[in-house]
């Protein structure tokens, strides 16, 4: 979800911070994991947004057109071949919008539902859903050397 | 009959279609799109490498889960 290792220390730092500050808030009944949980969750997308560029945006705008048009296609072979270094996966994870990453990340390595992504982080289901189905075609054009 | 999907349309609901959450009707849409479609056949193939490896590397990542935190 984050750069590196020490990014994402910061962001557990970070998430203990918001934790403490807000412990007025936390209701005993709730599952103290998953108010936490909740807090690093935001907390990531706090980070990730700040550190995203105009140009990523733009760069993720220009392959969602790509995927509205109908003569666009991509040699599913490369994208296969390409999938065998795990170094273009990452890098390709790395160009996804900050919340597409995040999104993807937790259901399709993470096992997360898309319904419990929702509810952590407080992003509406219908746009978890948008934001897996754009990070996945996002992440073929990427893969396929077209971004 | 069948609904009739347009390219971007039927490359959403592929997305879907992957995590299996598509009624019979729009599955068989979806299907009929790809078959008859020059286009989204290569997207969609490159979409299923690109779900079967990320579901290889959860895998291998947390040997015995069956996924689903918190």
């Amino acid at each position: 979800m984050l750069a590196d290792a020490a990014e994402a220390e910061d962001v557990v730092q970070e998430s203990a911070l918001h934790a403490l500050r807000g412990r007025e808030g936390f209701r005993s009944e709730a599952d103290v994991c998953s108010w936490f949980q909740r807090i690093c969750i935001n907390t990531c997308r706090e980070v990730a947004r700040k550190r995203s560029s105009e140009q990523n945006r733009l760069e993720a705008a220009r392959r969602e057109e790509l995927w509205r048009d109908p003569g666009y296609s991509v040699d599913p072979e490369a994208v296969a071949l390409a999938l065998e270094s795990g170094e273009r996966l990452r890098g390709a994870l790395a160009s996804l919008t900050p919340d597409q990453r995040l999104v993807v990340v937790m259901h399709d390595l993470q096992g997360w539902k898309a319904r419990e992504i929702a509810e952590n982080s407080g992003l509406p289901l219908p746009t978890v859903k948008s934001h897996l189905r754009r990070g996945r075609q996002a992440l073929v054009t990427l893969l396929a050397g077209r971004a | 009959m069948t609904v009739a999907l347009s390219c971007a349309e039927a490359r959403d609901l592929a997305s879907d279609l992957l995590d299996g959450e598509l009624s019979p009707e729009l599955e068989r849409a979806v299907d009929e799109h790809v078959t008859g479609c020059p286009t989204c056949p290569g997207l969609y193939r490159a979409l299923l490498a690109v779900h079967h490896e990320l579901e290889r590397l959860r895998q291998e990542e947390e040997p015995g889960e069956g996924g689903g935190a918190a």
